[in-house]
């Protein structure tokens, strides 16, 4: 068979040559499609393992201790290296804090308290550090920093702190786990007024908290600990941000390889509609029905596999960026994106579904019988539409437009292919830019999300604050630019009838304009005697909105709550209540409770935040600017956007090239209407007015079905997680969302058929009716 | 010579209907070696479905259709197109080149399905154009060809692995009368050298001109057999 093989080589080369737009089409919804896939995967194993691999690359610190250097000595800290259980250790690490450190450089703004720690060596059997930017420190006077170079903080640069010796930064470094916020030479930190010491453990017992817990406790026997820390907190923090946002990327993988597959699905059968009399002449020379089909195949396949390669190419490279800029959001070392195997399998999926897509179409050009494919050209097709048609033409309509719009019902089958493409396009299109508007909402929801400054005590500060958070409040509503202003704590709770271990997030003060928008049933509390617990708190213990609820806080009066609402959260055991409802524990001694702040519109946070510190630092506060979520929202920002971009662009190619197709095929159509008498302008007018009433059908179809799958796919998505959905983040659609996909379904519709429209009007009548 | 090897079409009461249409009702022809037989009727009587039968592009409802020693009736579709490369050309009305292939390319790709090597397949697709004297537009699309220098090159391509039997339906139909006469020489130089065609035509001069034998058509029977140039010493071998 080689050799009638070359036959069939020979006639899909051609096609593929001919066939531009086809052919381009099909190369870049295949490279798109292959690059999304790519990407989702990358980014479904990033979520997988990003925070694992990092951690165990870096030989991350499962527990960080810190001592009192004033009560224990370091050769006893030292010696907890060599309790049973611990199998490796660093440290222990002299730590001391800068207080108000700032760049000695820098913009004014407010300081920041610090953290340093004296190590010698950025390597060692724990805590690895990558080294981001510069250099590690040879010796006193120099320093490096967490993180990476930004702002005024920057290799070369200095940072100095109030009493203490200027430090020149030279280096900045990644800790997977933060054990520190900057690190100096062991000979440089006694002169920081060093008052703590830091031990870093591996324990062999550590896979979740309280084992941590207990081999911490097991290894410091005895030690007065004055604080610890846990990896699992900071991979529980991770994985929370992230699998919130897993279904999302799986719809939208999904999403693109569904569109891509109708995409192709239609552009080959176009390719069959259109090729009728082609598939007749390849069948008369001899083409027996499987060459035909593979004719059609291999006119697909060609440049699907090119599309392929560079879709791997585009998406491994996206993958690597995405990674890395997830590596920066949650502040980790490192990460890959993209794997050989996982380029194989976008690769081969993607090939394996085109495959797909385009067999229907060429198994059907295969069987068609030879006669009918033959003649289509030259036997006139059966009138169907007529009915419409001479509807239309009785309409007071200008006859090119009456014409316009008759000529998709007169060839249904091609109509039925441009509406498919137009159809979907926008329907991905209104699913895409719904679904990342739901995220974008996902990712703003919490009272952070709407908080511009915070105030409590200083952090490393020696002493508590002696204000009463009356006091704060009274104080910080007399500052200008204070909006609104509320305190926000956990407390631990006790329900009547609950498991034990609820945590209450308490809010005291003007809290309603802090409250997301992640209401998902119900309304907010707004003063005591009301509780909104989280929706999967509800759907555990079969509550409805309601019910009552005796709630305790350790050692209080129990409070009688009424549950007004539900909130979206997976976490099983939250409740959201005003903190009034446990008068004793509010506030007694001092303030402990940290402070939201809401600005005036105009007013800049950072300034308010320094006039804020300059007025209270006396008594033991601080402000600080409330930093945009560190967990990756912009990333995932870019990251929906790109996703939606790339399905509305593969959807937008699909339909421009249904377009073009069915308006090149109509010139022959053309060609006649001309022979009796119709201007070239009237023409073209016939052809755009035929498009443009498609287009709006499509959208007409498009928009309500890309709204319900969206409501679908969220709502389910609600159903299935535990956290439930946001009755906003369901119905995220703004007339303007709805209006742009339908004008650029209407916009594409019009522009494809444009210029083989003027084309037609303008080509010579004798032309057309002689071009086969 | 037997008769077997003698004859290249035997139909043999073919009936072909299309739900209540009629398309053949019952028709029994025999065609030799080197014959040239036009067949002749009004529209829609049949002429284009016998032909259909004959290449195997269409079935008959009964009835038993034998081309070159091969029976038709009982092959299926793969091998219909491997019987229809080797011993069938067709020619038609409206050419049908591939639009996608220049003349040349149109003419080997024939040769090509038959598994002639590419190099083997151009060198006698342009001897073919040679001798239907448009080798220089070998290089050409169709769609810049005019209309009888299409036929040409669908006639080369017909031609191109030596078929048993020619089949041309309407092949001037779409063609100015002195055009559609160079390509009537043309076939008719090939009968002359020994190429057994099958012709459907509206034109009854061309028939006469170039038919040994003439076949009318009407309602999907054969009215009446003449054998317009029984002199023509060529005609039965
Ligand atoms: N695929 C088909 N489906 C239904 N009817 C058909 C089909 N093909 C042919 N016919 C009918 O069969 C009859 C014979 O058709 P055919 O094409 O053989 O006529 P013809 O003699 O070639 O006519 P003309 O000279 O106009 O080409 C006609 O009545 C036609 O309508
Ligand atoms: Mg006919």
């Amino acid at each position: 068979m080689e050799r009638p093989l070359s036959a069939v080589w020979a006639a899909s080369r051609a096609g593929v040559r001919r066939r531009r737009l086809q052919t381009v089409s099909i190369g870049v919804v295949v490279a798109l499609s292959t690059a999304t896939l790519l990407f989702g995967f990358g980014l479904l194993a990033a979520s997988n393992s990003l925070f694992d691999d990092a951690f165990a690359r870096a030989r991350g610190a499962q527990a960080t201790a810190a001592f009192d250097a004033a009560e224990v000595s370091a050769a006893r800290v030292a010696a907890t290296a060599r309790a049973a259980g611990v199998t490796a250790a660093a440290g222990p690490f002299q730590t001391a804090v800068l207080r108000q450190a700032r760049a000695s450089a820098g913009m004014p703004g407010p300081g920041q308290d610090l953290r340093v720690a004296g190590r010698a060596d950025p390597g060692g059997p724990v805590d690895r550090l990558t080294i981001t930017s510069g250099r590690w420190v040879r010796g006193p006077g120099e320093i490096v920093l967490h993180g990476r170079p930004g702002g005024a903080l920057r290799v070369g640069g200095t940072l100095s702190s109030p009493g203490l010796p200027e430090l020149t930064i030279v280096g900045f470094a990644i800790s997977v786990t933060g054990s520190a916020d900057g690190w100096v030479a062991p000979a440089q930190i006694g002169a920081l007024r060093p008052d703590g010491l830091q031990m870093l453990y591996r324990f062999a017992r550590a896979g979740d908290s309280p084992q941590v817990q207990r081999s911490l406790a097991e290894a410091t026997a005895g030690l007065p600990v004055t604080g610890n820390e846990s990896y699992v907190t900071v991979r529980q923090a991770f994985q929370e941000r992230f699998n919130q946002l897993i279904p999302f990327i799986t719809v939208f993988g999904a999403l693109a390889m569904a569109v891509s597959a109708i995409i192709i699905g239609t552009v080959v059968s176009g390719a069959v509609v259109a090729g009728f009399r082609h598939i007749g002449v390849l069948k008369a020379l001899g083409f027996t029905p499987a060459q035909v089909t593979a004719v059609y195949l291999v006119m697909v396949m060609t440049p699907a596999l090119a599309g392929c390669a560079a879709g791997v190419a585009a998406g491994h490279l996206m993958a690597d960026a995405m990674a890395e800029n997830m590596a920066r959001g949650f502040e980790l070392p490192s990460a890959w994106g993209a794997t050989l195997l996982l380029d194989a399998a976008a690769g081969g999926c993607v090939v394996v579904l085109v495959a797909l897509a385009a067999l229907g179409p060429a198994l059907r050009a295969g069987r068609l019988p030879a006669v009918q494919a033959i003649s289509a050209g030259a036997v006139s097709r059966r009138g169907r539409g007529r009915g419409p048609q001479r509807w239309l033409a009785r309409t007071r309509l200008p006859a090119p437009v009456a014409l316009g719009l008759g000529l998709p019902v007169a060839r249904p089958a091609r109509t039925a292919l441009v509406l498919t493409a137009l159809g979907l396009g926008v329907t991905a299109a209104t699913l895409g830019l719904g679904l990342h508007q739901t995220v974008s909402k996902i990712m703003t929801a919490d009272p952070e999300g709407h908080t511009s400054v915070t105030v409590g005590a200083a952090p490393f500060g020696p002493t508590r604050p002696d204000l009463s958070e009356r006091q704060v409040f009274t104080l910080l509503r007399e500052q200008p630019g204070t909006a609104h202003v509320m305190s926000y704590d956990l407390l631990k709770v006790r329900g009547a009838g609950l498991p034990d271990g609820l945590t209450a997030e308490t809010y005291n003060g003007d809290y309603r304009p802090f409250l997301g928008d992640n209401l998902i049933r119900g309304r907010w509390f707004t003063g005591p005697g009301e509780v909104v617990p989280s929706e999967s708190l509800l759907r555990l213990h079969h509550l409805r909105v309601g019910d009552t609820l005796t709630l305790r806080a350790e050692d209080g009066a129990p409070a009688r709550v009424r549950i007004v609402g539900s909130f979206a959260q997976p976490d099983p055991n939250r409740l959201m209540l005003d903190a009034r409802n446990f008068p004793d524990s509010e506030g007694a001694a001092g303030l402990r409770r940290p402070i939201s702040v809401i600005v005036t519109p105009g007013t800049a946070p950072a300034d308010y935040a320094a006039r804020i510190n300059a007025l209270l630092s006396g008594d033991g506060m601080s402000a600080k600017v409330t930093e945009p979520e560190t967990g990756g929202a912009v990333v995932f920002h870019g990251l929906f956007l790109l996703l939606s971009l790339i399905i509305c662009t593969a959807a937008g190619l699909g339909v421009l090239n249904g377009v073009l197709l069915n308006a090149q095929e109509r010139s022959r159509d053309l060609g006649v209407l001309k022979a009796v008498g119709m201007t070239p302008r009237q023409v073209a007018l016939m052809m755009v007015t035929s498009m443009a009433a498609l287009g709006a059908v499509g959208a007409a179809l498009g928009i309500p079905l890309g709204v319900a799958v969206h409501h679908a796919v969220v709502d389910l998505t609600g159903r299935l997680t535990a956290g439930g959905m946001a009755a906003s983040w369901i119905h995220v659609y703004d007339w303007w969302l709805l209006a742009l996909p339908a004008c650029a379904g209407l916009l594409i519709a019009v522009l494809g058929s444009w210029p083989p429209a003027g084309r037609a009007a303008a080509t010579r009548t004798a032309t057309v009716l002689r071009g086969e | 010579m037997d008769e077997h090897a003698d004859t290249v079409v035997r139909l043999a009461s073919v009936h072909k209907t299309y739900g209540d249409v009629v398309a053949l009702g019952g028709v029994t022809l025999r065609i030799r070696r080197g014959e040239a037989v036009a067949v002749m009727g009004p529209s829609g009587s049949g002429k284009s479905t016998l032909l259909n039968m004959v290449a195997g592009l269409d079935r008959p409802t009964c009835g038993s259709v034998v081309v070159d020693g091969e029976d038709l009736t009982g092959m299926g579709e793969s091998a219909l197109a491997r019987f229809r490369r080797r011993r069938i050309g067709m020619v038609f009305q409206f050419f049908n080149l591939l639009d996608d292939l220049p003349a040349l390319e149109n003419v080997a790709l024939a040769g090509r399905l038959v598994g002639m090597p590419p190099r083997k397949a151009r060198a006698r697709a342009l001897e073919l154009l040679d001798r239907l004297g448009i080798a220089d537009r070998q290089g050409a699309y169709p769609a810049v060809l005019s209309g009888g220098e299409r036929q040409r090159v669908g006639v080369a391509r017909a031609l191109m692995n030596r078929p048993a039997l020619l089949l041309a339906d309407e092949p001037t139909g779409a063609l100015d009368s002195r055009t559609g006469d160079q390509v009537v020489d043309l076939l008719l130089d090939l009968n002359r050298t020994g190429q057994t065609l099958l012709l459907v035509t509206h034109d009854e001069r061309l028939a006469t001109r170039c038919a040994t034998r003439l076949v009318e058509f009407t309602d999907g029977r054969i009215v009446r057999e003449t054998e317009p140039n029984r002199s023509r010493p060529w005609s039965v071998r």
